[in-house]
């Protein structure tokens, strides 16, 4: 027999909201460090209370980012009034959407562990939902700065909607933890899949040309200065080999560069920096006071889809020329910089052969039973163990073709 | 000049001259008058402070007879659909139905036609909180030797919200309507003139609509069109409850109204529980001078030729409206699905010179002065100072 809805909205109101604002007092105790929500040695388990209108809303509405509120419920912590909408490119679903949690979204003063957003990812186009995780933490491992995330238990209105991972947002608050500043531009690499691939090519010397597509302004919305990023693609395009690295430091870290193409090329991602469908997956951000920028990873969802065998020079140059990224071509006819990469993909190697496949059977059975119960994903326990096999096989294998690949390159 | 401007100004010209040829007889009971209009503003953009030209209205219709008690409206703005389209069947003075597409009657602003405003732009009360035009059949007339007069309809929606289904029952509306001059009633049955009172017109109003569930509750705008209230989820009976005063007094005339509406908010908030009820309310007191007289100015509305002096009038009006929780004390951050939302509240001064150049064409000029106190997320910042507004009206 079926709750009426009578009863069910009684329920919510009598039980559920004493319990959240008894949670929002205990919220008042001495607070949690925001590293205790990505901390991924355990399965975390969030609480979403909407609207049930408002999640109906939302799931048929998945590909609008119309904004909802809700009281957000992580370890008796009640954050109350969040915005929530649906997210995502590929992945987005009206089954089981991911989510963008913005804490301050009706209330610009409210944080919550230091943190104005978390994602919630759905992680519904990788049957083992793991690529995600482990790539970020292999970015994270080889000193390069990624977003932390852990999975979780995703409750709505007390019905479980699966299976997700928390995931930092790259924003103001992950700058000043990671860098000590929040003040410099931060721009998210929008794709489009409607959009013809871009591979940093020159467009012509006018910023509108570069921002805010397909460089989004996540700071500075208002004033987003976008001229030092035609001022780099103007670099790449025109600087005289002999001037490349003086001038393009200028605007860009290499080394940082090509170490992040190095780890997304290590985990065959065919989704990032040299994605088969162009650049995709990272954030652009600009230092405080500076014409210097660093990429910042994201979305690593695609990770470990290109084969274990996939060469250490894919898209690099195994693809014809107007396929190749502009930057990575002339980054590699350097010296230092291809030392850079290849040092990055031996370092891969070894942090791997270490620790991959310990990591990929830690997580897998950390999560296993709530992938099993999650109706909502897109893939059977099957599939997933499946997956999980696969991964397994990439971690044994993958560090020893890489080495050897990177042997046999001229330095 | 945008679409649709060209052929109502030649419509307009073809309805309005000769002033013989307005009214086109049939036969004796049978007679039709085409009417036509062209408003067309100077006013700053929405969302910006360029000021340009905007075509407020732009309206062909029609008005006539079928008989001595059936008589008939229809108009459309062009481009945008039909705004009247009804039969009104007169029994006697005092008992007439209407029946068609009009106006629910509620503000006595709202239900004043658009070439008898005294300012450019209607109240904000009476623009943000009235009902709109619907399908619905209304008894209405007056009595007590017209003294009394009176409009009670049901109608299938309050006309306010756009996407539902025309002629569906969707959001079931029911409205009355009762006006009084006390003067005009004391005067029957005495010898005696009560000079200058005797056009004291009192007004009650009341209308219920069954709300749909969805973001649809009163908004508040600006008389620029930005938003100082945005909406929230509302479900449940919106009633509208309202009063007024009308009189005018050899040149001078005065208008003041009040009203109120409260949307239910049944089973909207985060957890399906029942929230109190937006509460959206306003005032305005109006004033008009004209500066030759009122019979002056009568005869300018009725000339041909350049009307000149006696065509002017001078108006000042003040208002306000607010939205907000009542006792909003406590109030959380703004959701649309907040228990309690702090009031969200516009205050407006307006002066402006009204000049009638003939029977065909108007000008208005106004000053309009909006302040906006707590306006609610994701309105936008508000614009202090004085807007100007310049109207040009050419209707038969």
């Amino acid at each position: 027999m079926r709750a009426s809805p009578l009863l069910c909205r009684t329920l919510f109101a009598v039980v559920i909201l004493p319990l959240a604002m008894a949670g929002a007092v205990r919220a008042q105790d001495p607070p949690i460090d925001a590293a205790a929500l990505f901390d991924d040695s355990r399965l975390q388990e969030i609480r979403l209370i909407v609207n049930p209108r408002d999640w109906a809303d939302l799931k048929a509405s998945f590909q609008l980012n119309t904004y909802y509120p809700a009281h957000f419920i992580w370890r008796g912590q009640t954050v109350r009034n969040v915005g929530i909408r649906s997210r995502g490119t590929g992945s987005r679903s009206g089954v089981k959407p991911g989510l963008r949690v913005d804490f301050n979204r009706f209330d610009p003063s409210q944080h919550f562990l230091g943190l104005k957003s978390v994602v919630l990812r759905n992680n519904v186009q990788d049957p083992s939902q793991l690529h995600e995780r482990l790539a970020m933490r292999l970015f994270t491992q080889v000193g390069l700065p990624a977003p932390r995330e852990a999975h979780v238990r995703l409750y709505v209105n007390e019905e479980y909607a699966g299976l997700y991972s928390v995931v930092e947002s790259i924003d103001k608050a992950f700058l000043a933890d990671r860098f000590g500043q929040d003040n410099g531009y931060l721009y998210e690499y929008d794709y489009d899949p409607a959009d013809l691939p871009y591979r940093f090519e020159y467009k012509g010397p006018q910023p509108s040309l570069y921002s805010p597509k397909p460089f989004k302004p996540v700071t500075h919305e208002t004033d987003p200065d976008a001229q030092p990023i035609a001022d780099l693609v103007r670099a790449i395009a025109q600087t005289s080999d002999a001037d490349f690295l003086r001038v393009l430091s200028g605007y860009l870290d290499l080394e940082r560069f090509v170490a992040h193409i190095a780890v997304e090329a290590f985990l065959t991602d065919t989704d990032g920096m040299l994605g088969d469908w162009g650049m995709n997956n990272f954030y652009l951000y600009r230092f405080t006071g500076t014409t210097r920028a660093m990429v910042l990873p994201w979305d690593k969802s695609e990770a470990f889809k290109g084969g274990v065998t996939a060469s250490i020079w894919r898209n690099v140059d195994d693809v014809p020329p107007p396929q190749r990224n502009t930057l990575m071509v002339r980054a590699m006819r350097e010296p230092s910089l291809r030392g850079v990469y290849l040092d990055t993909l031996l370092r891969c190697a070894d942090v791997a052969s270490a620790w991959l496949e310990g990591e990929v059977r830690r997580t897998s059975t950390q999560i296993r039973d709530a992938a099993l119960a999650d109706s909502n994903a897109p893939f059977s326990i099957d599939e997933f163990d499946a997956e999980v096999g696969r991964l397994l096989d990439f971690a044994r294998e993958r560090s020893d073709l890489v080495r050897d690949d990177v042997r046999r390159s001229p330095r | 000049m945008t679409r649709g401007t060209a052929p109502a100004v030649v419509l307009m010209l073809a309805a309005g001259m000769p002033v013989a040829a307005q009214s086109i007889a049939i036969s004796d009971d049978v007679r039709i008058t085409p009417t036509a209009r062209l408003d067309t503003d100077v006013r700053r953009a929405k969302g910006s402070d360029d000021v340009g030209l905007d075509v407020a209205r732009r309206r062909i219709g029609a008005t006539g007879a079928i008989s001595s008690h059936v008589e008939f409206e229809i108009e459309r703005e062009i481009d945008d659909g039909w705004r009247d389209a009804f039969v009104n069947v007169r029994a006697t003075r005092a008992v007439q139905v209407r029946a068609g597409h009009f106006k629910v009657p509620f503000s006595r602003e709202q239900l004043t036609g658009a070439g008898a405003l005294d300012f450019i732009d209607r109240s904000r009360a009476a623009d943000l909180l009235s009902p709109g035009r619907s399908a619905g059949v209304a008894v209405h007339g007056r009595v007590a030797g017209r003294a009394v007069g009176y409009e009670a309809g049901g109608f299938v929606s309050d006309g306010t919200r756009t996407g539902l289904v025309p002629g569906s029952w969707s959001e079931p509306t029911v409205a009355g309507r009762v006006t009084l001059k006390p003067f005009g009633l004391a005067r029957r049955g005495s010898t005696r003139r009560a000079k200058g009172w005797t056009d004291v017109e009192l007004g009650i109003a009341a209308v219920t609509t069954s709300l749909d569930e969805g973001r649809e509750s009163f908004r508040g705008r600006l008389a620029s069109k930005d938003m100082f209230f945005a909406p929230v989820f509302v479900n449940g009976r919106r009633l509208r409850v309202g009063g007024d005063l009308d009189w005018r007094p050899g040149p001078f005339g005065v208008r003041a109204e009040f009203l109120r509406a409260d949307d239910a908010r049944q089973h909207q908030g985060l957890a399906g529980e029942t929230l109190p009820p937006i509460r959206a309310y306003g005032w305005s007191m109006a004033g008009v001078w004209a500066v030759a007289g009122r019979k002056a100015h009568a005869r300018a509305n009725d000339t041909v030729a350049i009307a000149g002096f006696p065509g002017l009038e001078l108006t000042l009006r003040t208002e306000a409206v607010a939205f907000g929780t009542p006792g909003d004390a406590g109030a959380q951050v703004w959701t649309p699905r907040a228990a309690l939302l702090s009031t969200s509240a516009e205050r407006v001064w307006t002066a402006g010179v009204n000049w009638t150049v003939n029977r065909l064409v108007r000008l208005q000029a106004n000053a309009v002065h909006e302040t906006v106190v707590n306006r609610s997320r994701g309105a936008v910042p508000p614009r202090a100072g004085w807007s100007p507004v310049v109207r040009v009206q050419i209707a038969n």
